[in-house]
């Protein structure tokens, strides 16, 4: 009676197209030559998003395919597999990802150079909508971004839970940023001016401390780029300059009650539009707004 | 239409309607015969080249020898002519490349490979053999589902496979099977080896 493994190599590959994820992987650790079968696989599973998380005894992959989630576990120890997996599943991908995320609290030394790796041997730059990495640095953020399609990535969101200081000279640079219009930055201590954020259309910024200067120039931004509608909140825990940010506002405006927040009404020159700036002082929350 | 009463006959088994369409004649390598309907055989890419090149007439089909399919029993053979006139005149399906594939198994597949997996196995092989291309969708897809929500060892299981400790050890058996004077030379060579000799020879 023939087996599985009997069959000649062009209808195992067929059969393996018919074995969604993860099933394939589960193949592959049935026996050596499955194993070695299912790694030359070379299969564009369609995936509409993927999460790589790594923790400090575990790594696991989440793959979202014909509405159906998933998600597969490595041990600490299986490290080899965990990332030939993630080639198989990121190097043949062709269709758009609609969510990209990365979660690396615990960082698995040479895991952003690898994943750089897998990233560029592929035929071409990996389509993503929108991606979002809770990382501790701005090189982490450059080893993804930089093997994304331009253009094609629209939201970034990058978190951390230590405040760490995130520089984004370098990442400011690449075309992925640039083109991108949703940004979110979440739990660091953003050490860049933040004209850095002037290509997006949405800014959502929470960072451990603010100096006035920087919101003096996203101002000076909301002013010179009257054709853009865009929308900036920026949540802080310290903002250095308080007093001088607050005189550089001129006079407030205050709505009626319920809202006694005070706010600031800036028109183009010959226009009815212009932007608002909000300033919520109890929740360390300011916003800037275009209206037409 | 049931799988029963699909159109596919051992000429020793029943007689077949007289249609005006030609109906060719397979041999299977245990000399089942088979006639099968011209739009049946466009399912299958090679027969249909195969016919094609003959060129045979009416007469031809009934007065020449049947073709033979020397790589394919006739208990597969039937299933797979069952499948083809059951199917006759649909479209071809072309692949697109995407995983997974979309292929649904209609109820008259599903029960015409309601067989054991060694029979569903030979029913693939002849499939990509004879280039059925959407009989080799539905019956691959079939062997796929069988992996879904299992672990390894269920997986070695359903499809058969050794583990790597078994594979080890069959392989040892099959070359000390093949080779049985590579065992005792080796064990005359350790035993010389103990008494002190530095030369086999």
């Amino acid at each position: 009676m023939p087996t599985l493994l009997e069959m000649p190599p062009e209808i195992l590959t067929e059969i393996a197209g018919f074995v969604g994820f993860p099933e394939i992987f589960t193949l592959g650790q049935t026996c050596r030559d499955l194993k070695s079968f299912v790694d030359d696989l070379k299969l564009n599973h369609k995936l509409k998003s993927l999460s790589i998380r790594v923790s400090t005894d575990k790594m696991s992959l989440g793959c979202e395919q014909e509405d159906k989630k998933y998600s597969i576990n490595f041990k600490k120890s299986d490290e080899d597999q965990f990332f030939k997996s993630l080639e198989q599943i990121l190097k043949f991908q062709t269709s758009t990802l609609t969510e990209f995320f990365i979660e690396d609290p615990s960082p698995m030394p040479g895991f952003y150079c690898k994943m750089k790796i897998i990233l560029e041997s592929r035929p071409s730059l990996l389509k993503v909508y929108e991606l979002s990495m809770k990382c501790k640095n701005q090189y982490q953020i450059c080893s993804i971004l930089s093997s994304l399609k331009p253009g094609t990535l629209e939201r970034i969101n990058i978190s951390t839970l230590c405040w760490n200081k995130l520089k984004l000279n370098k990442v400011a640079k690449l075309d992925q940023w640039k083109e991108a219009k949703k940004l979110r930055i979440d739990g660091f201590t953003v050490s860049a001016h933040l004209t850095v954020l002037s290509s997006f259309q949405s800014i959502e910024v929470f960072s451990k401390t603010i100096f006035w200067t920087d919101l003096v120039m996203l101002k000076k931004l909301f002013l010179t780029t009257p054709n853009i509608s865009r929308s900036c909140i920026i949540r802080y825990g310290c903002l250095i300059g308080e007093n001088q940010w607050y005189k550089s506002l001129g006079p407030p405006t205050y709505e009626a009650f319920p809202c006694w927040e005070p706010y600031w009404k800036y028109f183009y020159p010959n226009s009815n539009g212009g932007f608002q700036i909000e300033w919520f002082y109890d929740f360390n929350d300011i916003r800037f707004e275009t209206f037409y | 239409m049931s799988v029963e009463n699909a159109p596919v006959v051992d000429v020793d088994e029943a007689a077949i309607p007289v249609e005006k369409k030609m109906y060719y004649r397979f041999e299977s390598n245990d000399k089942k015969e088979f006639r099968v309907s011209e739009l049946a055989i466009q399912q299958s890419e090679t027969l249909n080249r195969l016919v094609e090149a003959m060129g045979y007439t009416s007469e031809d089909v009934e007065n020449k020898p049947a073709i033979a399919i020397e790589n394919i029993d006739g208990k597969t053979l039937k299933l797979v002519f069952q499948w083809c006139e059951h199917h006759k005149g649909e479209a071809i399906p072309v692949d697109d490349g995407s995983v997974p594939k979309i292929v649904e198994i209609p109820e008259f597949d599903a029960k015409l490979m309601d067989i054991d997996n060694g029979l569903l196995f030979k029913l693939i092989w002849a499939a990509d053999y004879l280039n059925i291309v959407q009989l080799l969708n539905v019956s691959c897809k079939k062997v796929a589902n069988m992996a879904q929500g299992k672990t390894p060892a269920q997986l070695r299981r359903v499809y058969l496979l050794p583990s790597d400790e078994e594979d080890e050890a069959a392989k040892r058996a099959a070359q000390e099977a093949q080779d049985p004077r590579a065992r005792e030379v080796e064990e005359e060579f350790e035993e010389r080896k103990r008494q002190g000799g530095n030369s086999f020879f």
